[in-house]
């Protein structure tokens, strides 16, 4: 089957944080779609993240956008912008997608 | 003693117990998330209907508004004790210091919860209105700890930034659940409260119990960050609930408040979100640590306050509201 490449970011971001995240990719031409997972828990450079139960305050999310590299690169810079003091990662790597189209 | 020992033998403060030894020794039991979340939903409204409905039945609103000014202003102020023990005690940086103060200038709901569930149980009367006060509580702290975190600090916060703050203090769940269900209180009063009853107050004590249980495992897993908190900070979370309360009893005394209604004052001053501030501190101070002020507000302070903190209270609030009229009354001669 003919595949096609693209870019795939991966963004985890605090769950407060990733309106602004979302409001910016909604307001990409360029970008079709994105996908939002919870996060269950990490571990980085502010310690370990576990559910907390009394609070949400920790949690994180995983926000996945796949799109073509010019368009990725772009928003990479975007988002890391946006993340200005917040926890995040921000990863991008190389997909490949059948459709095209969609992405 | 016998006040402390009550309260250590009510199943509330076994429950938390129970956990807090399942957590330590690492036992599969566990209380599942949307559960607990449920039984934080039905407590608060709980305290917050009957409040509202004692505020309806018997209460003075006329006293309700410097209750809840002086309320305001500990709130407000407490962050300033809290800010200095901590640069005292505790290598701790300007913004993890700034964000731990906003904690303990505000307010634990359950620690409230528990509070009453003491009194009532010791058959010690207080203020239905006392609820609004833990509402007014909740926020001006973040306010103080946000300026003291930032003081010197150029750039303040963007205008989207400020909105969502704002969102995320006023709106925040707890804070509309427990201003709603004063409202329904209020408004149904007597009638909605022999509707209500077999929910709100019969089954209260038994699923505080179960809340606290599932507290007790997770005040249980914040014992693993304590080997990195060091002594000063572990200090700080014994001490500054002894001022927040000292804070508290005081205007309690001096606004004239029962025994009970002194008790809760100085509970709430002494007492430390882990629900609305650490929520509000992640969009305003995102360079804060929060494993720290969870660390000292869920696995120090509030098991201090559950275990000897709220019998301490109540003990010197009856000890001192007999001399504080004895007073008063002397001063009227």
């Amino acid at each position: 089957m003919h595949t096609y490449k693209r870019k795939r970011l991966e963004i985890v971001v605090e769950k407060r944080r990733a309106p602004a995240i979302l409001e910016y990719l909604d307001g990409e031409p360029a970008i079709t779609g994105w996908t939002m997972l919870p996060c269950i828990g990490g571990r980085g450079h502010t310690g370990t993240r576990l559910p907390e139960g009394a609070t949400d305050a920790l949690d994180t999310v995983l926000i996945l956008v796949v799109t073509t590299e010019e368009v990725a690169h772009r928003t990479m810079a975007a988002v890391l912008d946006l993340l200005e003091e917040f926890v995040g990662v921000v990863l991008m790597s190389d997909v490949e997608v059948a459709r095209p189209a969609h992405f | 003693m016998d006040v402390a020992a009550a309260n250590l033998l009510s199943p509330p403060v076994l429950c938390f117990l129970l956990g807090l030894v399942a957590g330590i020794v690492r036992s599969d039991l566990e209380i599942p998330e949307a559960v607990a979340r449920a039984l934080a939903v039905y407590l608060i409204f709980s305290i917050g209907f009957k409040g509202g409905v004692e505020l309806a039945n018997n209460g003075d609103l006329g006293a309700l508004v410097p209750l809840l000014l002086v309320a305001a202003a500990l709130s407000l102020l407490l962050p300033v004790p809290a800010f200095v023990l901590l640069r005292l005690l505790a290598n701790v940086n300007r913004i993890d210091a700034g964000a731990i103060a906003a904690h303990y200038g505000s307010v634990s709901i359950v620690t409230y919860v528990a509070a009453t569930s003491f009194l009532q149980s010791r058959g010690i009367a207080y203020e239905g209105f006392m609820t609004a006060v833990v509402a007014v509580m909740e926020t001006p702290a973040i306010l103080t700890g946000l300026l003291l975190a930032r003081a010197g600090q150029r750039g303040a916060l963007d205008s989207r930034r400020r909105w969502e703050l704002a969102h995320e203090i006023f709106a925040n769940g707890s804070v509309v659940l427990l201003l709603g269900s004063f409202a329904i209180g209020f408004v149904t009063g007597a009638e909605g409260m022999r509707r209500l009853a077999p929910v709100v107050t019969n089954g209260f004590t038994g699923l505080l119990c179960f809340f606290l249980l599932d507290m007790g495992l997770l005040v249980a897993r914040r014992f693993a960050g304590f080997r990195t908190m060091g002594a000063g900070l572990v200090l700080f979370g014994v001490l500054m609930p002894l001022v927040g309360a000292s804070a508290g009893l005081t205007a309690g005394l001096f606004l004239g408040l029962s025994v009970g209604g002194t008790a809760l004052l100085a509970t709430l001053a002494g007492s430390a979100s882990y629900i609305a501030v650490p929520a509000a501190m992640r969009l305003a101070l995102p360079r804060a640590n929060p494993s720290l002020s969870l660390s000292l507000a869920l696995g120090i302070t509030f098991p201090f306050n559950l275990v000897l903190g709220i019998p301490l209270y109540v003990a010197v609030a009856e000890r001192f509201s007999g001399w504080w009229e004895v007073w008063r009354a002397y001063l009227q001669t």
